[in-house]
């Protein structure tokens, strides 16, 4: 990762610090929108974090190392809003030159691609959806890509929630809505890789805090008259998780310096199946070495696993990812395995 | 996170370096000078050894003076990941030129370097590790062979164990005590590099459960080693190891050893593949990019002189899972039936990768004594 990611990623730590303590995330009532803490995250630029600088070297990936550092930050401290949704309709708010929106108190969210339920004129599942603003939805359409711009007050709300308790509403625009129109080349398979990477990139963060409260636990909790940590099988498992979040971080790491759009969804793919995939490995190990502890709602354990349980199905569980990477390794032959896992694909490969 | 990997930018050089050893194995093929195959950086052969001798393509980090190619561990990397998804036989050079030639230019006296490193880089020297013992394996400080101080050198008693290729060796590095354990254990160890048939070397193969003679037990009777053969200082030998190790752990070579199989796997699954098979190759193949990455950082880290011992453990704890993974999904999946009567074809090569899938996650460190690294870089040890 790039120097610059890693300072953005500092600002966003010392901000979470100081606005949003675990605390927050944790006495928060579900659904609740934390406002004081949008507008520090927002007053400091960061929901801004990926818009490209518009370098055509860039090739349409620039800004997602910073995207990802936020993101995955942000994970680490249980920020209780749609952070994600949030970088990438800036994006594509952004890409689109809609400078209609009103600045300020707007929250605009992007409705991020669900392979398993793809958005269409029914509506779409929005995270955070009842406190947005707008919603920015990418689409094919006449033949090319539009991203539609909704007014929140042109949909019906139906409030939805994951796994974790944050809010995962059905949006349905109403039968007279009038959404802004913007050809874009950016399709809905671009967005879906977008969302992909930084789910995962959120997923490295919530990883790095649950391993961080079960060492913590095991290095303090005492049986048999020694901290759990002494314990050669505990420690066997702390030694699993950690290399599983390594595997995970290095993934998205990786994806996070794509340098075009075909490595860039090779990698997204990448990142986001060994991230959902370490899920199982990382909170099973997590739970276990906590104990009971671990699965009350006082110890703040389930603020990130519970997370976990509910991105790794988002923008694509593992098993689509998987299948994904297989069908590209499977279109470029034997042959073609060796330079894919060197440099990526050629091209990128079409979503079935 | 306290592991990262920090990912490499490779030169130029490195990507002209690849080109060339593509060119060379297809050349090689072409010439029928080998058949690819998994496992192959245990596969000794000696002709195609000393091809990537003549060609340059062994010794690529040793330094210049001594014939090496004076390059970084970026580039040498680039050499050994193509010729492993080659499958090509660099079982004979492997060690030399992955831990022991490195060991040597960095701890061997100049007589020594110029004795062995030359021939090294040529192909025309294998080298053993003498590290294990009957009763010292995973607790590798508890070796027993002695090292007694003689005028002018040094005389070995002992028995090591599981020591690849000792047999047609040309030298081993053997790990001996010589002096009494003092703080720790790991006091009073020195390493030496001994001539394979020097007198008293004994060494007698051990069949494995493949069929295979890889590996051997080796009697040191009194062999006496000269002066310039001690690596390193006397009562060094235990960081010589430790050093040793982040280049044994963090290679190609610990997630490759069954991709010859996996890239046969998507020729043969091919474009119409069912769902549930492109998801299992599909896996197998995101997770080896993933550690692929992890690797190359690692060849970089050692590049700028770090020692990174706990990613190292990483690389090769989630590597050597990821070669064991390989043959399983070629079962369930593909449904091919392990067949060691099938010649060359891919029930054979099955066979094989599957009687050898338990010193994958056996040989230069078991799983569990890599996660105790993990733990203790973690502070829980």
């Amino acid at each position: 990762m790039t120097a610059p990611a890693d300072l953005v990623g500092e600002s966003v730590a010392r901000l979470c610090a100081k606005h949003a303590p675990l605390a927050l995330a944790q006495e928060a009532v579900a659904g609740r929108f934390e406002d004081a803490v949008w507008d520090a995250f927002r007053e400091a630029g960061l929901l801004d974090a990926m818009v490209d600088d518009g370098s055509p070297a860039a090739d349409g990936v620039g800004g997602l190392a910073a995207a990802v550092s936020v993101a995955r930050v942000a994970a680490h401290a249980a920020v209780p809003l749609p952070i994600v949704e949030a970088l990438i309709a800036a994006r594509l708010r952004h890409e689109a030159g809609d400078d209609a929106v009103a600045q300020g108190a707007h929250v605009a969210l992007a409705a991020l691609p669900d392979a398993a339920a793809p958005a269409s004129k029914h509506g779409a599942r929005v995270g955070w959806g009842r406190h947005a603003s707008s919603i920015y939805v990418p689409v094919a359409r006449d033949g090319g890509y539009a991203v539609l711009r909704y007014d929140r007050a042109a949909a019906t709300v139906e409030p939805g929630e994951d796994i974790a308790g944050q809010p995962r509403d059905l949006l349905r625009p109403r039968a007279d809505a009038q959404p802004a129109v913007f050809t874009t080349q950016r399709t809905p398979a671009d967005v879906l890789a977008w969302g992909a990477l930084l789910r995962a990139a959120q997923m490295v963060g919530a990883m790095d805090r649950t391993f961080e409260l079960a060492l913590e636990h095991a290095n303090t909790r005492v049986q048999f008259g020694r901290p759990l940590g002494k314990f050669q099988m505990v420690q066997q498992m702390l030694a699993i998780q950690a290399a599983e979040i390594a595997a995970a971080t290095a993934a998205v790491d990786l994806a996070a310096a794509a340098t075009d759009q075909a490595s860039l969804h090779y990698y997204a793919a990448v990142a986001k199946g060994v991230a959902s995939a370490a899920v199982r490995t990382v909170c099973d190990c997590a739970h276990q070495v906590t104990g009971a502890m671990g699965y009350t709602r006082e110890f703040s354990l389930h603020l990130f696993t519970r997370r976990l349980w509910a991105w790794r199905d988002d923008c694509g569980s593992e098993a689509h990812w998987h299948a994904y990477l297989g069908r590209t390794a499977l279109a470029g032959g034997a042959a073609g395995l060796w330079p894919l896992i060197v440099r990526g694909p050629a091209a990128p490969v079409e979503h079935a | 996170m306290r592991f990262r990997f920090e990912a490499p930018a490779f030169p130029p050089a490195a990507v002209q370096l690849r080109d060339a050893v593509r060119r060379f194995l297809a050349e090689q093929q072409a010439a029928g000078a080998y058949t690819p195959h998994s496992n192959s950086w245990m596969s000794y052969d000696a002709a195609f050894t000393r091809a990537c001798g003549l060609a340059g393509f062994i010794g690529l980090t040793l330094p210049r003076e001594y014939g090496g190619g004076g390059r970084s561990a970026l580039e040498r990397y680039v050499v050994y990941e193509e010729m492993l998804a080659a499958g090509a036989p660099v079982g004979m050079h492997w060690i030399a030129d992955r831990q022991s030639g490195p060991q040597i230019a960095r701890n061997g006296t100049d007589v020594v370097r110029r004795a062995v490193l030359p021939r090294i880089v040529a192909g025309q020297c294998c080298i053993g590790i003498g590290m294990s013992e009957p009763d010292a394996g995973s607790d590798l400080a508890a070796v027993r062979t002695t090292g007694t101080r003689v005028e002018g050198g040094w005389r070995l008693r002992g028995t090591k164990l599981w020591t690849s290729h000792a047999h047609r060796a040309d030298f081993l590095i053997v790990l001996a005590r010589t002096a009494p354990p003092q703080a720790t254990r790991h006091d009073g160890l020195s390493q030496f590099l001994v001539h394979a048939r020097a007198r008293g070397v004994a060494t007698h193969p051990i069949r494995d459960l493949t069929g295979g003679t890889d590996f051997n037990e080796v009697v040191l009777d009194d062999v006496f080693v000269h002066d310039d053969y001690l690596l390193g200082t006397a009562g060094d030998g235990w960081r010589l190891v430790t050093q040793e190790l982040a280049f044994e752990r963090s290679g190609p070579d610990r997630f490759l050893t069954t991709f010859p199989l996996l890239a046969q796997m998507v020729g043969m699954a091919g474009p119409a593949a069912d769902d549930t098979t492109a998801e299992a190759l599909g896996e197998l193949v995101g997770r080896m990019t993933a550690l692929r990455h992890m690797s190359t950082a690692i060849a970089h880290a050692l590049d700028e002189g770090a020692s990174p011992l706990a990613e190292a453990a990483i690389v090769k704890d989630l590597g050597s899972a990821l070669e064991r993974a390989v043959p399983e999904v070629a079962r369930q999946r593909l449904a091919v039936r392990p067949d060691p009567g099938a010649g060359a074809r891919f029930p054979a090569q099955l066979a094989d990768a599957m009687l050898a899938s338990p010193s994958f996650t056996l040989r230069g460190g078991t799983r569990e004594i890599l996660r105790g690294i993990v733990a203790r870089e973690l502070g829980l040890r």
